[in-house]
């Protein structure tokens, strides 16, 4: 016999109660905190289940201490000693046999009601709901808003306390809409059939003001699936009507942009038009130009985005490094030179070809669903599937390199490193980030 | 004839060469099992670092030390290998050497045809992993989801063209095994060795090549359509040609769940050889244990959509297959009490085998655990394809299947071998693997449930992920010290190893009633079987004892007796090397078709010759037959 055998009971004891004590002080610090957690609900779906999680966790808890203590105990109890002689020759026993199969058979019979009883709560036809159609994209989301002719990327605006009825489709592979806070995931399977795809419906909780929260693909779909994340904005109603209204509004033109500039910008198009190589048509339900526009207020009062303070995670302190950045970034903007910039960068979206996949609503020709709409870019807080904040540094790093950010993503086929110039990086950079 | 010598461990005056042509074209069914049990264990570390490099990738945020396509190619391999590669080749390996000498049989049924499914395991292996190679390997995961996997446009390279053929040879392989295992058990047993009297082992290894005869057709036809999908322009699972993405996810799963106890069920068998062995005691509740294997065989086929309850597919079937998946927890708990009560007033006698046996249980009750929580579709909405299923499976697979093959080759190594493995490395081994299994596994539960999800090549910094990724790795470097002191162990005891006797641990089953290493035809005399534990009756009393004269007839043996008398008048079938020209043909035509789209010409005629080849070795093995 080794050394180790008569000691190992008390190496693994020790060993034990240490990975206890970091479990214990690792799990308090994040669990209700971490963006994704699903010990920290914010909506119907996610409360529901974690309601059956509990009850269940704590039956799986009890089985696994008395399964494993009747497993150390008799490992330690019987073990041989030297004066061991042959043990009672014991075959089985029936009527233990039949005990120990009816318990478990309780117990999972008990773990089944309790699932069924909230399956049949999360499946329900919501009231009135809002619709919302997400779409699937390699590797990045699309939000429609039938009723409101809004498209948007990767930021999903959606009122507190109203059903939301999500209709999940993919324009290429599947994907999996998670936001783990808010409900259990649904496939986006792309269907031959449009009357196949799935649907999801469930509902925010209140909020006194608007709150940002984190979900993430979760089907493995290629190349950087990893990043492929996704914010949720979660508002009162009064501030996800507004939301509603300002992104009803055609994109901002910058200021310097004349007639006959935009001409030129058009002229464009055509330039961008050759980069649109292997863009599949896709239903587009919403048509963002047939949709009236809200006329007559300013861009400056963006109560959706200015407002958009999170509270709760613990993104919370990061939001303000970018409000404070953006404050910065509004103070230099403010000149005229700036504004010529915009203007620049208006213009570079087309000669550069950005319009071949992009759509800016208001934007001559650049209609394509390829890449995400940019329409309202500027009013988001994430740019890059919810990679990187919206901060001009990051979207400057984006325009240079975005096979460096997000390796193998689609826009990379297009522009590597060197493809465009620091120049007219800070010129797109700054019109994108005007779109609000 | 290489039929006549009894192995020894080591071989003295002959050439090299000599030992490697009788090892290439050995139709022996012992030397197969250690040819399947070496090559697997090399997948096994093949696989083992594809998880090393993903752990090093995942253990810190935002890290950029392999690209996504690498990381997206090492976890599909990761995955592909383990199954395919490492545990199925393992159990098949342990089955190979065991159930012949546990049934009291000569041989396998088929040897020739063992021989094949060994080449084309080893073959289908090479081929599959030479991908990594060859323009890239498989990347779309191990499940290969379409359109990911079907869409030639999102995967250009011909890593899932690879994966596919690959899977086809193993698959004939595996079929032809299990065939092999069924006849065997069914034909083969010893004068008295009842259905109610076999070892658990072969019992489980019963069932699962029964699972597996009824579960591969379902992948076969499955990749078949892939194939076509891929190269020519079918749309079975395109959505754009009309196809449908689910039919993949039913027809996989119908063999990917079956496929799990095909996995597990030869590790419960081992289990329920090693414990009543160490405890003294007969197994607690025989009749259960192998009927329970018998009803998870069937119950099996009955879950698999609960891998699909995030599909959409519908409160009612969902509710279904979440019934049917609790349903099949019930006989596989009810083994965890059998084993508990088998130690229950045992006289425990410590040895490798032994921890690496109690580890098991702990290890799988654990992930038991899990799985009911994963069988309610609420709660698998949150759960899965995040990390929390990833604990899951490696409780059940690495816990559960390598553990109870680790405590298989301790228990059983002194049989194939003639030496003991040295208990101090195995002290450290089986410690470094059950803290190292801990530390990696235990913390992904948590991963999941905060948020993490499966398959991600990297995750930003402020989601809480960083600091378990990191414990995980550690872990993941812990069990891979543990498995190099293993190897280690297996390395030292050729030459250090303690002399093995017969029956080194006070053995139960036939296995132990012959030399170690045994003859090349296991027995002098066929044994004679009159209860469960023949070897232990006839050292302890109960029942009189095994051994009678030699009758042929009463055995069932289907070798004719008096034909070629060799030692012992036993007959055993010349060595053959058509098996391994069928593989290595049919591995040709597989290259050659692989790059028929680039190199059409050549490519029909590397198909052409692949499949001359495969003829020729069919024409080879029936006339050998003939001659038999």
């Amino acid at each position: 016999m080794s050394f180790f055998s008569s000691r190992s009971p008390r190496y693994a004891t020790i060993a034990t109660l240490v990975i206890a004590a970091l479990v214990l002080a690792g799990c308090a610090s994040e669990m209700n905190t971490a963006p994704q957690t699903t010990f920290s609900d914010q909506g119907n779906n996610a409360a529901e289940i974690l309601a059956l999680f509990r009850p269940v966790f704590w039956v799986a808890t009890a089985v696994f201490v008395l399964v494993e203590g009747l497993l150390i105990y008799s490992v330690i109890r019987f073990r041989r000693r030297p004066q061991d002689g042959i043990p009672l020759q014991i075959h089985g026993n029936t009527p233990i046999e039949i005990a120990w199969t009816i318990i478990p058979a309780i117990i999972v019979l008990g773990i089944a009601t309790l699932t069924f009883r909230t399956q049949a709560n999360l499946e329900y036809e919501g009231e009135n709901p809002l619709q919302v159609t997400v779409v699937g994209h390699q590797w990045w989301w699309e939000f429609q808003y039938p009723e409101y002719g809004i498209i948007t990327a990767n930021e999903l605006h959606i009122p507190a306390g109203r059903d939301i009825e999500f209709t999940l489709e993919s324009a290429d592979v599947i994907h999996s809409f998670w936001f783990p806070r808010l409900a259990g995931k649904t496939d986006n399977i792309p269907f031959a059939y449009p009357n196949d795809r799935n649907k999801l419906t469930f509902r925010a909780n209140e909020v006194s003001e608007a709150t940002l929260i984190r979900g993430e693909c979760a089907e493995f779909c290629g190349g950087t699936h990893a990043m492929m994340g996704m914010y949720a904005v979660v508002s009162p109603p009064a501030v996800f009507e507004q939301w509603v209204q300002q992104q009803q509004q055609d994109a901002v033109v910058p200021a310097g942009i004349t007639p006959a500039t935009q001409a030129t910008a058009e002229a464009g198009v055509a330039v961008g038009a050759t980069v649109e190589a292997g863009a599949e048509g896709e239903t587009v339900q919403a048509d963002p130009d047939g949709t009236p526009v809200a006329g007559g207020q300013a861009s400056d009062e963006n109560p959706a985005n200015a407002d958009a303070v999170v509270t709760e995670t613990a993104a919370a302190e990061v939001v303000a490094t970018v409000e404070a950045t953006i404050e910065a970034q509004a103070e230099t903007t403010a000149t005229s030179a700036a504004t010529s910039l915009e203007a620049r960068g208006y213009e570079l979206f087309a000669s550069k070809g950005c319009v071949g996949c992009h759509a800016i609503s208001g934007y001559p020709g650049a209609v394509s669903r390829t890449g995400p709409d940019l329409t309202h870019i500027g009013s988001r807080q994430h740019i890059v599937a919810g990679w990187l904040e919206n901060t001009p540094e990051n979207m400057a790093r984006w325009l240079r390199d975005p096979d460096g950010v997000k390796p193998g993503n689609l826009m990379a086929g297009v522009v590597q490193l060197g493809t465009l110039k620091e120049d007219e990086i800070a010129a797109l950079t700054a019109y994108l980030r005007s779109l609000e | 004839m290489a039929t006549t010598a009894v192995p020894a461990p080591r071989v003295g005056a002959r050439r090299w060469w000599e030992t490697w042509w009788e090892w290439i074209t050995t139709v022996d069914h012992k030397k197969i099992g250690i040819m399947y049990i070496i090559t697997a264990i090399g997948f096994f570390v093949i696989g083992g670092l594809d998880a090393l490099v993903i752990r090093l990738q995942l253990a810190r945020a935002e890290s950029t030390l392999i690209t996504p396509e690498f990381y997206n190619e090492l976890f599909t391999m990761h995955g592909t290998t383990m199954i395919f590669l490492a545990i199925m080749p393992l159990n098949v390996g342990l089955g190979n050497y065991f159930v012949p000498l546990m049934l009291g049989a000569n041989d396998m049924a088929f040897p020739r045809l063992n021989a094949l499914s060994y080449w084309l395991f080893l073959f289908g292996g090479l081929f599959l992993t030479s991908s990594f190679a060859l323009g890239g390997a498989p990347n779309a995961g191990w499940f290969a989801y379409p359109p990911l996997s079907a869409d030639v446009g999102v995967t250009p390279t011909n890593g899932m063209d690879f994966w596919v053929l690959g899977l086809q040879i193993l698959g004939v392989g595996s079929v032809m095994g299990a065939l092999n295992f069924i006849v065997t058990t069914f034909n083969l047993r010893a004068p008295g060795m009842k259905f109610n009297r076999m070892p658990l082992f072969v019992w489980a290894t019963l069932v699962a090549s029964f699972l597996i005869v009824f579960a591969f057709p379902s992948i076969t036809v499955a990749t078949i359509l892939l194939y076509f999908d891929r190269n020519f322009g079918t749309g079975f699972f395109l959505p754009t040609e009309g196809g449908d993405p689910l039919l993949w996810q039913h027809l996989f799963w119908f063999f990917g769940h079956p496929e799990v106890y095909i996995l597990i069920l030869p590790a419960f068998g081992i289990i329920s050889e090693v414990l009543p062995v160490f405890s003294r005691k007969p197994i607690f509740g025989y009749a259960f244990i192998a009927y329970s294997s018998v009803a998870i065989g069937f119950l099996g086929f009955t879950v698999w959509a609960h891998h699909m309850f995030a599909t959409g597919m519908g409160p009612l079937a969902n509710a279904a297959f979440s019934a049917t998946s609790m349903l099949i927890a019930v006989p596989t708990g009810v083994k965890i009490f059998n084993w508990i009560a088998t130690l229950w007033g045992g006289s425990l006698n410590f040895k490798t085998p032994l921890y690496f046996g109690v580890g098991f249980i702990f290890l799988f009750v654990i992930g038991g655990i899990s799985g009911v929580m994963l069988g309610s579709p609420p709660l698998d909405l949150q759960m899965t394809d995040t990390y929390f299923v990833v604990a899951h499976i490696h409780y059940v697979l690495f816990g559960g299947a390598i553990f109870a093959l680790f405590a298989g080759f301790y228990y059983w190594w002194p049989k194939m071998f003639g030496r003991m493995l040295s208990e101090r490395l195995g002290m450290w081994h089986f410690w470094l693997l059950f803290i190292g299994m801990n530390l990696a596994f235990f913390p992904q539960h948590y991963l999941g449930m905060i948020g993490m999800p499966r398959r991600i090549w990297t995750y930003p910094r402020g989601m809480g992920f960083d600091f378990w990724n990191l414990i995980s790795t550690i872990g993941a470097l812990t069990i891979a010290v543990g498995v190099g002191v293993f190897i280690l162990n297996v390395w030292l005891s050729r030459r250090h190893g303690e002399i093995a006797d017969d029956d080194p641990w006070d053995g139960h089953t036939l296995e132990w009633a012959t030399t170690s290493p045994p003859p090349a035809h296991n027995f002098d005399a066929i044994p004679v079987v009159r209860s469960r534990r023949p070897v232990w009756d006839l050292k302890y009393g109960e029942a009189q004892h095994m051994t009678e004269p030699r009758d042929t007839k009463a055995a069932g043996s289907t070798h004719e007796p008096e034909h070629q008398q060799e030692s012992h008048g036993i007959h055993l079938p010349p060595p053959s090397y058509w098996p391994i020209v069928f593989a290595f043909g049919l591995t040709i035509a597989a290259y050659a078709l692989l790059f028929s789209s680039s190199a059409p010409t050549l490519g029909i005629i590397g198909i052409f010759v692949g499949i001359s080849i495969v003829f020729t070795a069919i024409a080879g093995l029936a006339s050998q037959a003939a001659k038999d």
